[in-house]
């Protein structure tokens, strides 16, 4: 049974659209200018227990939409939505047990109270037995390294240190599911890495299922398999990410350094399904079909063929992939 | 269901100890509110005494009466002031989305969210109150049986649940409009004025409206008439102990309706 299941899911709002200055203003009053809003249209995807997927979209896209109804927050304008089996409109109390959320924006932690006291009252609201917090929280302290601030009003905390304890109070009660909405925004760069190598423990070590929405391309990269894409309420991709990558990207670049004592570099070089993109001294680059010819075909021909003394694989930029699905859905 | 109830208690009980020490994280804001209010309600019971000792009796209404129904009043007041001072803020919640983290917990939403802020500057309406209570009680012949004492918490049970449920259905609009502060704080004003005076101090129209349309004469007027003997212009068959009770468990019925209506089209807020 999937964790998380839509099935041609909408979701629409009704917008008054304010009108300009005052004349607008007085005008909005007798003649509202209501519009229908699709923020969700024809949602459809599933989710199988312990993958880690990513959730993008630019802003407005509908992603945060979308995990609002996963966790029984909004009410689908038509369509199923099922978590862990179960509708969380119809069974919000048993669906939003066996999930934990963390939106990057929004704190759950009592900003007055000592962390440790966030905590506590957590242990209360999820009836989590007295061993199983013990347990569960000395695990968290350890991998997300909050031991230490516990004792610390949350108000006293650094961004980065009040991520980590959402996240620890987040999986306190060792859901099912968890939904991170943009968990990394504004951290530095260790405190990222903090974040990311916790994400991916406790997928891989409690088998939690992870819908991870994010701008950050590097969380998805060093995170997910599998992508799912929504822009303007619509699913446009859904699949591995390493197959999305060469569906929209299908060449890789070689870089190849060249013995200075031979001529001119790579000369007379050619290739069905290779070719030199730029030569600047003796570094050439050369695009090549990856699905037509492997890097280490191309590179055992170059070595036989050319003094070659350096060959490196260069990747496409995934911030390029992403770029060009977004702006291919809105040209489409 | 024992068992779930017992959780939502001990789940309001620790949210009460969080919230008392979270208001002592800043003592000087507690005792300039607690001040304020205090001096308020001095203000009020000097005023109507001034008033009744220099020129006659209020609608027939000795001072010690008008400190028995003013704090009879008051204490309803400031246990719903304790228990759900947020009842007020439901636009506050809608607007800035606010439920969702209420949402996101296995809690009953209403409970939730009346219970996760004790509100600790109500112990002075109820202080207060009760001081006025016993002082009218004291000089105006009030009996102190148990059978009365336990009317009286009734009472103050049935004045709660009406306060709590009136406020909930004036900020639940919210739910609709997305702004409902104006008229929650025009509600408060009527409720002081509906609560701590004699009924028989307005003309009928207003009389029958804080009795039948906005049941408001329940919390105090008509219990303070029972237990004093004083008339009201509206005769209740049954003991009004039995009424405020019954009424509060209405309004609140209706409240809980209304909020769940709300709820169900809550939107959230963009991120």
């Amino acid at each position: 049974m999937a964790h998380i299941e839509l099935e041609r899911v909408y979701k629409t709002f009704r917008v008054t659209r304010k009108q300009k200055g005052l004349a607008g203003a007085v005008k909005g009053l007798f003649r509202p200018d209501r519009r229908e809003v699709h923020a969700v249209r024809d949602v459809s995807f599933a989710i199988e227990p312990g993958e880690l997927v990513g959730f993008i979209g630019p802003n407005g896209a509908g992603k945060s939409t979308t995990i609002k109804m996963l966790s029984g927050i909004l009410y689908p304008t038509s369509g199923r939505v099922s978590v862990v089996g179960l509708s969380p409109q119809e069974k919000r109390r048993a669906v939003v047990q066996r999930i934990g959320a963390v939106f990057g924006q929004r704190s759950q932690l009592n900003w007055d109270l000592r962390l440790g006291e966030s905590y506590e009252l957590f242990k209360r609201i999820y009836r989590i037995a007295d061993d199983d917090f013990e347990r569960s929280l000395a695990e968290l302290c350890e991998v997300l390294g909050i031991g230490d601030l516990l004792d610390t009003p949350v108000r006293q905390m650094s961004l980065g240190q009040r991520m980590r304890g959402e996240l620890a109070g987040a999986m306190l009660h060792e859901p099912d599911i968890l939904f991170l909405d943009e968990p990394t925004i504004g951290m530095d760069i260790e405190v990222k890495a903090a974040i990311r190598a916790f994400i991916r423990d406790i997928n891989q070590r409690r088998r939690t299922t992870v819908l991870l929405t994010t701008h950050d391309l590097d969380d998805v990269e060093e995170l997910c398999e599998r992508l799912i894409i929504i822009n303007q309420g619509r699913i446009i991709e859904d699949g591995p990410l390493a197959a999305l990558i060469d569906s929209i990207t299908p060449h890789r670049y070689l870089i190849v350094e060249c013995d200075p004592s031979a001529g001119e570099p790579l000369t007379g070089f050619a290739h069905a399904h290779a070719e030199i993109l730029e030569r600047r001294d003796r570094i050439v680059r050369i695009r090549f079909a990856r699905s037509e010819v492997s890097a280490s075909a191309l590179i055992s021909e170059l070595s036989a063929r050319y003094p070659v003394r350096d060959v490196s694989v260069q990747e496409p930029d995934i911030e390029d992939v992403i770029r060009t699905v977004y702006g291919r859905d809105v040209g489409g | 269901m024992i068992a779930d109830i017992r959780h939502h208690l001990s789940v309001a009980v620790l949210y009460g100890r969080l919230s008392t020490q979270r208001a002592l994280e800043y003592p000087f804001s507690l005792l300039s509110i607690g001040l304020g209010l205090g001096l308020n309600y001095v203000w009020i019971g000097v005023a109507l005494k001034v008033l009744v000792d220099r020129f006659q009796p209020l609608s027939g209404w000795t001072f010690p009466q008008l400190a028995f129904l003013f704090g009879l009043s008051l204490m309803s007041r400031g246990v719903m002031s304790i228990l759900s001072f947020q009842s007020r803020l439901i636009d506050r919640f809608v607007t800035r989305g606010e439920f969702d983290l209420m949402l996101l917990r296995p809690l009953e939403v209403t409970f939730h969210f009346s219970c996760h802020r004790i509100n600790v500057v109500g112990l002075v309406h109820l202080g207060i109150g009760t001081g006025y209570f016993l002082y009218g009680a004291r000089l105006s012949g009030f009996v102190w049986t148990p059978l009365h004492v336990a009317e009286v918490l009734l009472v103050i049970a049935g004045g709660t649940l009406i306060y709590w449920s009136y406020l909930t259905l004036i900020s639940s609009i919210a739910f609709w409009t997305m702004r409902s502060q104006p008229l929650v704080d025009a509600s408060l004003e009527l409720m002081a004025r509906g609560t701590f005076y004699p009924l028989t101090v307005y003309p009928w129209p207003l009389q029958a409206l804080l009795t039948f349309v906005l049941p408001l004469g329940f919390i105090g007027f008509y219990p303070a008439c029972d237990f004093l003997g004083q008339s009201a212009n509206t005769s209740l068959p049954l003991d009004v102990a039995l009424w405020t009770p019954a009424v509060g468990v209405a309004m609140l019925l209706l409240a809980l309706a209304v909020f769940a209506a709300g709820l169900r089209r809550y939107e959230s807020a963009g991120s």
